[in-house]
């Protein structure tokens, strides 16, 4: 016995009661116990289940291998080669640093930006994997697989990369592929499945068509434990690959045209005047797509971008000229229409025309005498012209430039493309300028002055004359096709030509006025002459008018545009052409025999 | 006297029945968390669940009077062990906890918890105080107390000095403490929160705080090892995933799984039927407990029983409670499921204790 059992009676009883006290809030605790594990595991089981299963399961992407893109004849214009890059994944731990150290002695020509840019994504978002080298090696993939133990945070990948197997042929029009970034992963994600790090289409077809020619991703998914080692597949679902894109383009005519057009600048369109499939699109000075493979480096960018001949820039749908007499037709066929001339009525052109006290200048200094509407066209006598001009008013001038497609997209897929511009008294207006003045009227009538049209444009509307007024929409695409599928040729709404009612008449005059401009003694585009084949067009001389020139450009940019439009053959046309020399002088020496050379590589 | 080796009954070993139950609950559990290069793991603990049981006979056969007598020099020896700790103690997770003697690692500081009750029990039994004891009464204990308390802290194992000090002072409130030195305690302590906040913890043990105000503000930081223990616990459901079945700690996202969160690879593995059973398992535990305090002939032995139900309640309690997300990720092991040697160790000698005190509970 100890003494407390003597010296107060009641302290064992305040004792018990204290145990009690105790005993049942120890009880009291594990009843909490209870109703919080009934609320974990019965009321909310199923979240958590899920929340479970979620994190024991990795989903991995399967990309699918990207359509390929064919010419007309279904020769092969970019294809595919195996590539690889290295990704970096912050979250799999390992101390920045030490990524950097290993990527530097391991991979040759590291950019020289990589230590920012891993230490950035370590710091500011390490939940997400990010491409630090964009094409590796095989030399390089051997040497960091080795060392692949060690640095779980890097993970080689293959990577879809183009081949060009024709070199710098029409890169404009493919476009080239890149990592898609957050302003695209938001524009894309109703389409669902795009994720950082996937290669998509970032200019011409290989962005209009991504979609198709991205194909469709598969799936694979692991059980995963805890450090993210795969324990075993759950499930799979392989990937479709995409698409190939079946062009219009002929491997051939873009070839020649691209040829004639060496050591130019400019721009070459040529359409099928039937259905406005595209045959050619020039752009020179261009680039090479190599570049472009596995992303372009920072150097060849600022190279590119700061080359004065803007080899970047897409000159048949973004370059706008003035078209200078190649817009005669237009101004013929729309007062014909109007009946404020008949084609035998003749203009007297003394070299010069007066209009109130001005005096416009007609090209030929000695005047062309007596002309009638044929010998206007086909020596492009722009006195004629001018009066015309007047007669018909800037109103009716620009309703018909409109009505020909001028001053707005054609509607071609291919992004960026550029609408023109068709002046009128209310366009001046919208921009707050003095009122319209009817030598604006006359100087535009010959295509001089703010009209503006693309070589596009020009095309179609030399398709627009040979065919009889059908206004075409121009397309890149001829189908989609795959080895194991069914081709698709209209998987997606072509836009519709627009019948415009053209007098077949009044189109025979221009018709018959363009074969004299080729064949005719006099007639200014001798130099687009095809033996064996009767060939229809219009030269042009456009005044050099661009509104952002500098002023250091301007001295070797003084010189004038040469145009040439035309198709062939002149009875049943199947190419329509326009060439644009840039500072080509006259267009009948600078590009009529561009223009000869497509014709004649297309219809040979 | 005479009558004592008589008075030997059987029937009080029925508490027997639920800890080793417990024991096999741990077991089970052990042997779904780890992995088979693990396995040793499972052959240790069952081993020192064998030396647990022998540990419960043999003391049960000794009279805890005399037990208590010794419990100076059993709080010496353990301040003695928790200083080597200190000097050559082996290192794990951030802190000295162990001393290894050959093969076996001893954690001296789980057996400082047991010291701390037959300390306080014992001189509380020798120093009765009508009314209940002053403030100046408790210097003396309490100078026994802080040793061991303040030895645990250089660890430092906030979890396992805070669960000294309650066992201690729990016996201290049984037996009796004037009610104004009470309420200043319990002012002192808050007090002492709030210095510790900003003097004594160490950053890790902020960190747990504030992960168990908000776990989701970092989920894979302060808050992973509270989210995923609720998932594991949560994944199991009404009946449980299964024996071998549960997905979240057999992969390894839950932290810890054999040490102090074993509580929810049982209850993923066998839902909310399992954990009903754990926590009825352990209520009659507490029970018999307060049964054998309640009914114990004399003041020791009811304040060794009451000291002990404490220790359970507190162990149980807060453990439980964290794995469920209702308290701080503290270091309280669980007993009897908890890897753990020493802690196996201790329950035993603890629950032999009182066992002692029940056998004798009849003799005068």
């Amino acid at each position: 016995m100890s003494p407390a059992d003597f010296i107060d009676p009641l302290q064992a009883g305040r004792q018990v009661e204290r145990i009690r006290r105790l005993a049942f809030a120890g009880l009291l605790t594990l009843s909490v116990l209870l109703v919080r594990l009934f609320m974990i595991q019965v009321l909310e089981g199923d979240q958590f289940h899920r929340r479970a299963s979620l994190q024991s399961s990795r989903v991995r992407q399967v990309l699918p291998e990207r359509g390929e893109i064919l010419d007309r004849n279904g020769d092969l214009l970019v294809g595919n080669q195996p590539g690889l890059r290295l990704r970096y994944f912050p979250d799999r731990g390992g101390d920045p640093d030490s990524t950097i150290e290993f990527i530097q002695a391991n991979v040759p020509l590291a950019p020289a930006d990589l230590p920012d840019l891993v230490r950035s994504v370590a710091r500011t978002r390490p939940y997400r994997p990010e491409t630090i080298i964009k094409r590796m090696s095989r030399d390089t993939l051997a040497r960091i697989s080795a060392h692949s133990f060690e640095h779980p945070e890097l993970e080689i990948q293959t990577a879809p990369l183009r081949r060009y197997p024709h070199g710098p042929l029409a890169p404009h029009l493919f476009g080239y592929l890149g990592e898609v970034n957050d302003g695209e992963l938001g524009e894309r994600k109703h389409v669902g499945l795009f994720a950082p790090g996937d290669v998509i289409g970032k200019q011409g077809v290989e962005l209009t068509y991504d979609l198709l020619l991205f194909g469709t991703k598969g799936v694979e998914k692991f059980r995963v434990d805890a450090s993210g080692r795969v324990q075993e597949l759950i499930e799979a679902t392989p990937a479709r690959p995409g698409w190939d894109l079946r062009l219009t383009l002929d491997l051939e005519t873009q070839r020649a045209a691209e040829a004639a057009m060496e050591g130019l600048r400019g721009a070459v369109a040529a359409i099928d005047p039937e259905n406005g499939d595209v045959l050619a699109l020039v752009s020179h000075p261009d680039f090479d797509p190599e570049l472009f493979i596995g992303g372009i480096n920072h150097e060849d960018w600022r190279v590119l971008r700061e080359d004065p001949g803007h080899p970047l820039i897409y000159r048949p749908l973004t370059g706008m000229y003035p078209p200078g007499s190649t817009y005669k037709p237009l101004t013929a066929w729309a007062a014909m229409e109007e009946g404020v001339i008949t084609p035998d009525e003749e203009i007297y052109c003394p070299g010069q025309y007066r209009l109130g006290r001005r005096t416009f200048r007609c090209w030929r200094a000695g005047g062309h005498g007596k002309v009638d509407m044929r010998r206007a066209l086909k020596e492009s006598c722009d006195t004629y012209f001018y009066e015309v001009g007047r007669r018909l008013g800037i109103e009716r001038l620009a309703q018909y430039g409109r009505l020909a497609g001028f001053g707005r997209k054609t509607g071609i897929d291919l992004e960026n493309e550029k609408g023109g511009l068709v002046p009128d008294p209310a366009w001046k207006q919208r921009l707050g300028r003095e009122p319209w003045q009817e030598g604006e009227t006359i100087i535009a009538a010959i295509g001089q002055g703010s009209v503006l049209v693309t070589p596009l444009q020009l095309a179609r509307f030399y398709a627009f004359i040979a065919n009889g007024g059908h206004l075409v929409a121009p397309r890149v695409r001829a189908g989609f096709e795959h080895t194991d599928r069914p081709a698709v040729t209209e998987p997606v709404a072509l836009p519709v030509s627009t019948v415009v009612p053209a007098s077949d008449v009044w189109l025979d005059v221009i018709r018959d006025a363009l074969e004299a401009v080729v064949h005719e003694p006099r007639g200014t585009g001798g130099w687009s002459r095809i033996r064996g084949i009767r060939v229809a067009g219009k030269t042009g001389t456009a005044q050099v008018v661009r509104q952002d020139k500098r002023e250091e450009e301007l001295a070797e940019n003084l010189r004038d545009h040469a145009w040439f439009a035309a198709y062939a053959p002149a009875d049943k046309a199947r190419i329509a052409v326009a060439v644009v020399v840039e500072n080509g002088g006259h267009g009948g020496d600078a590009a009529a025999p561009v223009a000869r050379k497509v014709m004649e590589a297309y219809l040979r | 006297m005479a009558r004592e080796s008589r008075t030997f009954d059987v029937t009080e070993y029925t508490i027997l029945a639920p800890i080793v139950t417990l024991m096999g609950i741990g077991l089970l559990s052990l042997s779904s968390a780890v992995t088979e290069a693990q396995a040793p793991v499972l052959y240790k603990q069952a081993t020192w669940f064998g030396v647990g049981l022998l540990m419960i006979l043999v003391v049960s056969r000794l009279d805890y009077r005399w037990i208590a007598s010794m419990s100076l020099p059993f709080s010496i020896v353990v301040c003695g062990l928790l200083a080597v700790v200190l000097v050559a103690g082996v290192s794990g997770g951030g802190s000295q906890r162990w001393i290894g003697i050959g093969p076996i690692r001893l954690q001296p500081s789980e057996l400082a918890k047991l010291a701390a009750v037959l300390w306080a029990a014992h001189w509380s039994a020798n120093h009765p105080r009508v009314g209940g004891a002053r403030a100046l009464n408790l210097i003396v204990p309490s100078v026994v107390l802080f040793v061991m308390v303040g030895l645990v802290m250089l660890q430092p194992d906030l979890g396992t000095a805070v669960a000294i000090l309650v066992a201690g002072f729990g016996v201290l409130f049984v037996a009796g403490i004037d009610r104004r030195v009470l309420y200043s305690i319990a002012g002192t302590g808050v007090i002492g929160a709030i210095f510790s906040w900003f003097f004594l913890l160490r950053p890790y043990q902020k960190q747990r705080i504030v992960g168990f105000l908000n776990p989701e503000a970092d989920p894979l930081g302060i808050g992973y090892h509270t989210i995923q223990s609720k998932i594991a616990v949560g994944n199991g459901g009404v009946w449980g995933s299964g024996f071998g079945q549960g997905t979240q700690a057999a992969l390894h996202f839950l932290p810890e799984q054999h040490t102090d969160f074993i509580f929810s690879v049982w209850a993923e593995e066998w839902g909310f039927v399992g954990g009903t059973i754990l926590l009825l398992l352990f209520a009659g535990i507490i029970l018999w407990l307060a049964r054998a305090a309640i009914e114990a002939k004399d003041t020791l032995g009811r304040l060794l029983a009451a000291g002990i139900m404490v220790h359970f309640i507190l162990h149980i309690g807060v453990n439980i409670a964290m794995v469920l997300g209702l308290a701080p990720v503290v270091g309280l092991p669980l007993p009897f499921l908890t890897y753990g040697g020493s802690a196996a160790l201790t329950n035993c000698l603890a629950i032999g204790l009182v066992i002692s005190v029940r056998e004798r509970r009849h003799i005068f």
